[in-house]
């Protein structure tokens, strides 16, 4: 097996990853976290070809939400890549239940020989670390990420009977009267995001939770329910309405390239609105960068493609190599652009490594989100 | 309804049926009827099953394959209700309530023949309705909020109360029971654990279907075995069974009114976001209860039948509503629907209802067509089918428990499943034995987590000034309605 990088880009992409774990809790060091983990192409590429270690084996493909919704569609588009790759048969097995938590624990509990693996929300699992948790697997322990096929890049929609069109608004707003903010439930990461934004802003936020889902949360918001909410980028194909919400902010280390949402400012990295307009964000600075970094570095992890924690390092290499070819061939970016997904693809070896580095960055996220989740309990 | 609608119906008429495009909707259905008569593999999972093999399809076929696979796993699942006791899928048991009983008394012909003319029609329903009020309504569905969530609940849970016969305090107990087995799970405002024992299984709630399947399909099962019953009709022969296919067929006519009534629902449940086929059936179901005078209902009575499978079949037609106009799918087989649109690049919304309206019409007829294939394939093959009402009993558990026990494993793959559809089994032959409603306790097992959830999100929503509850057009005529439907019955049961 052989590695296509240069010494140089090695030690640049070590450099990057480890400057979170180095530094500390630097907001620099966050982005690099983020930075090491995206940029450029994944360094555990390999070019021997060895992707056939399970050829004419039958995998279970745990996918832990119902058929139809984002992460099913993710694992259905890439099905026959994959199996292309593998030259195995791969059935798709939908263990809904908890938020994903049901499949990924029942992911996470198989036997690591390959023939189970399935897609996860990594974000979810970097929120769910937190103390109150204990049902909530360890992506680092009990996974053995393969790829991550794309990131998670959420806007923070206000509905558009406020007059709320930027966040200088929703300040404004704020001193008037506390803004009520619509989520499924604490577990979600959606919730995570807009409490640490909100703590960033200094909006003082009341929360209505226990929607079934994300499209009744935007529902919710048109209907008047609340004034805010957070909406991943990538489900924007299947919200009609998009453009009766106004968009506020892209909670993104960088500006969205989307059309369907142009000139609006981006939260983290040196040119977001956390360097840009500091005066906006409330308390310490430093503080600010720091959470405003955590949050850009919380959503990186996005949805991965994993098997259980333990695999052989033979199997595991092969696997990987198995996913990256299936995830870079011209056919499933021309199908994932078709269905409207966005693919951000990173080798599996490349998030492994990140993975301490992420969990250490996202910390500050997880008081904040635990405090704004106590109130709603 | 303007002339680019009707235009555009008839364009999607046509393109159904241009060759070859007629095989999609034909093939589909086909395999969805096959697929259906196993209990626990729904509709939605089939259409899950599918996704890869329309990879490469025109856009028209995947709508014609899909419209029909929608609507040709609806009907079939009725038929091991009505002559097994296994609901085929979740929606299927409130068919079964009086279907079974229909079958016990040698009526299995006329059960099967209302059940699929009533679901032909009922299917019409609503897809002309659909027709007729896509311009009307789709602005109307999103501003359906809890409130309006909550009080369909209300209206569904007390429909319990019109049905319990015998003693109220165990009709009560069954229906509290039921809501307690509803609340296991995740607590949908906080996200909590309740009543799970730590085990993951319990994380996500009990599934309808294995209890279903146990506490009818098997509960019927260890009834059977500790009864002398010979066989399911208590007749040995074919002529000795009553009933038709014509009386199945005139039953529903004859029961116009209620009909309309259940279809009516069915569509309005249909269009709103969430709720699915077994609420409509239920509900359906306890409006017929509601208003039988003749207290039959639950005990082999045909209207028990066509009430819920009028409003099941309805259901599909609304249901695309909400799913072409708005992209928010209505059930978990319209999910499938919008996740298979997505990768085909067919967005909804705005342009699939004007410039793609052909396309969304050959959806719809497809799904039309399905029903009516489905249904007539009941209609002919309901002479036959009854003839498994005179097997005798020691030979017909055995594949019934197999059925009922690879439906709970077919489901979600779980052997839990399997595990739980057998403990509900023995918990509903206790609740038979002991004159427990299973009706009120499955009714509300599925009405508890909807009005739990949006009781939840209407006093959020009412406590944070975002909502006036009693200023909502839609609550008032919602409660209006519940007291015009629950009032007279009161005002009856006290007088008599």
């Amino acid at each position: 097996m052989s590695e296509r990088i240069t010494r140089r880009e090695l030690l640049e992409r070590c450099a990057a990853m480890c400057g979170g774990l180095a530094i500390g809790r630097g907001p620099g060091s966050v982005a690099g976290v983020a930075a090491g983990m995206t940029a450029g192409k994944p360094i555990s590429r390999r070019t021997d070809g060895g992707t056939k270690c399970l050829e004419g084996a039958r995998i279970r493909w745990i996918v832990g939400w119902t058929p139809g919704g984002g992460f099913d569609t993710y694992s259905r588009l890439a099905e026959p890549f994959i199996e292309r790759a593998l030259g195995a048969q791969i059935a798709i097995d939908n263990v809904p239940g908890a938020g994903g938590l049901v499949g990924a624990l029942t992911l996470s509990r198989a036997r690591p020989d390959g023939r189970t693996l399935g897609i996860l929300n990594g974000s979810g699992f970097l929120w769910n670390r937190n103390p109150d948790s204990s049902t909530t697997p360890d992506l680092s322990r009990e996974f053995t990420v393969l790829a991550r096929v794309s990131r998670r890049q959420q806007v923070i929609m206000a509905n558009p009977a406020t007059g709320v069109r930027s966040i200088a608004d929703l300040i404004a707003l704020s001193r008037r009267r506390a803004i009520v903010a619509g989520i499924t439930g604490p577990d979600s990461s959606n919730f995570a995001t807009l409490a640490a934004v909100t703590d960033l802003l200094g909006v003082s936020t009341e929360y209505v939770a226990g929607y079934p889902g994300s499209r009744e949360v935007i529902l919710g918001l048109l209907r008047g329910d609340c004034d805010i909410t957070s909406v991943d980028i990538e489900t924007f194909g299947q919200v009609p309405d998009l453009a009766r919400m106004n968009p506020v902010l892209q909670i993104t280390p960088e500006r969205s390239a989307d059309p369907r949402i142009p000139d609006v400012p981006h939260l983290a990295g040196p040119t977001g609105l956390i360097s840009v307009q500091p005066e906006l964000f409330a308390g310490d600075a430093a503080r600010a960068r720091s959470l405003a970094a955590a949050i850009a570095a919380y959503l990186e992890f996005g949805r991965l493609f994993a098997g259980p924690g333990g695999m052989e390092p033979m199997l595991r290499d092969c696997l990987e190599q198995a996913m990256y070819t299936a995830l870079t061939d011209p056919g499933f970016a021309e199908a994932a652009r078709r269905a409207g997904r966005s693919i951000d693809i990173v080798a599996g070896a490349d998030v492994r490594r990140g993975i301490r580095a992420v969990t250490d960055a996202v910390r500050p996220i997880v008081p904040v989100a635990a405090a704004a989740a106590r109130r709603i309990r | 309804m303007t002339p680019a609608v009707l235009s555009a119906a008839w364009e999607g008429l046509t393109l159904v049926f241009a060759w070859p495009n007629i095989l999609y909707p034909i093939g589909g259905t086909l395999v969805a009827m096959v697929v259906a008569l196993l209990p626990g593999l729904s509709g939605a999972a089939l259409m899950a099953l599918a996704i890869p093999l329309t990879f490469g399809w025109d856009p028209l076929h995947v709508m014609l394959l899909y419209g029909a696979l929608l609507g040709g796993a609806t009907f079939m699942g009725s038929v091991t209700a009505i002559l097994l006791n296994i609901p085929g899928t979740a929606p299927n048991a409130a068919t079964l309530i009086d279907g079974y009983p229909m079958a016990q008394k040698g009526l299995a012909r006329t059960a099967l023949a209302a059940s699929a003319t009533a679901s032909a029609l009922g299917s019409s329903f609503g897809v002309v309705l659909l027709i007729a009020l896509i311009p009307v309504v789709a602005p109307v569905i999103p501003k359906i909020g809890p409130a309006e969530y909550l009080l369909l609940a209300i209206w569904g849970l007390l429909a319990i109360g019109t049905i319990i016969r015998g003693s109220v305090a165990k009709g009560l107990a069954a229906a509290g029971l039921g809501l307690m087995v509803a609340f296991i799970g995740f607590d949908p405002r906080t996200a909590d654990p309740r009543f799970t024992f730590g085990t993951l299984y319990l994380l996500d709630g009990l599934s309808v279907v294995p209890v279903f399947l146990g506490i009818f399909a098997l509960a019927e099962v260890i009834d059977l075995s500790a009864s002398n019953r010979v066989t399911i009709s208590g007749k040995s022969r074919v002529e000795e069974l009553g009933g038709s296919t014509v009386d199945g067929i005139v039953a529903v006519f004859r029961n116009g009114g209620l009909f309309l009534r259940s279809s009516a629902i069915g569509t309005v449940v249909g269009m709103i976001p969430g709720l699915g086929g077994t609420v409509a059936a239920f509900i359906a179901w306890g409006e017929a209860a509601r208003t039988d005078r003749t207290a039959t209902m639950g005990s082999g009575d045909i209207r028990g039948v066509i009430a819920p499978e009028a409003a099941n079949d309805a259901k599909d037609g609304g249901s695309l509503l909400p799913t072409l106009a708005l992209g928010i799918p209505a059930s978990t087989g319209t999910a499938v629907l919008l996740g298979v649109m997505a990768i085909h690049g067919i967005r909804p919304g705005q342009e699939l209802m004007n410039e793609g309206l052909p396309l969304t019409f050959a959806l719809i007829w497809s799904l039309f067509l399905s029903n009516w294939i489905t249904s007539a394939a009941g209609l002919s093959v309901a002479g036959p089918l009854c003839r498994l009402t005179i097997v005798r009993t020691r030979r017909l558990l055995p594949p019934i428990i197999v059925l009922a026990t690879l439906g709970a494993l077919a489901y979600r793959g779980r052997i839990s499943d399997v595990w739980v559809a057998m403990l509900f089994g023995v918990v509903g032959y206790l609740m038979k034995k002991h004159h427990w409603s299973r009706v009120a306790f499955v009714m509300a097992l599925v009405l508890g987590s909807l009005f739990e959830q949006n009781l939840q999100l209407t006093l959020d929503l009412q406590r944070l000034g975002r909502m006036d509850f009693w200023a909502r057009p839609s609550v008032v005529v919602l409660v209006g309605l519940i007291a015009l439907t629950t009032f007279p019955i009161w005002l009856r049961r006290r007088r008599s």
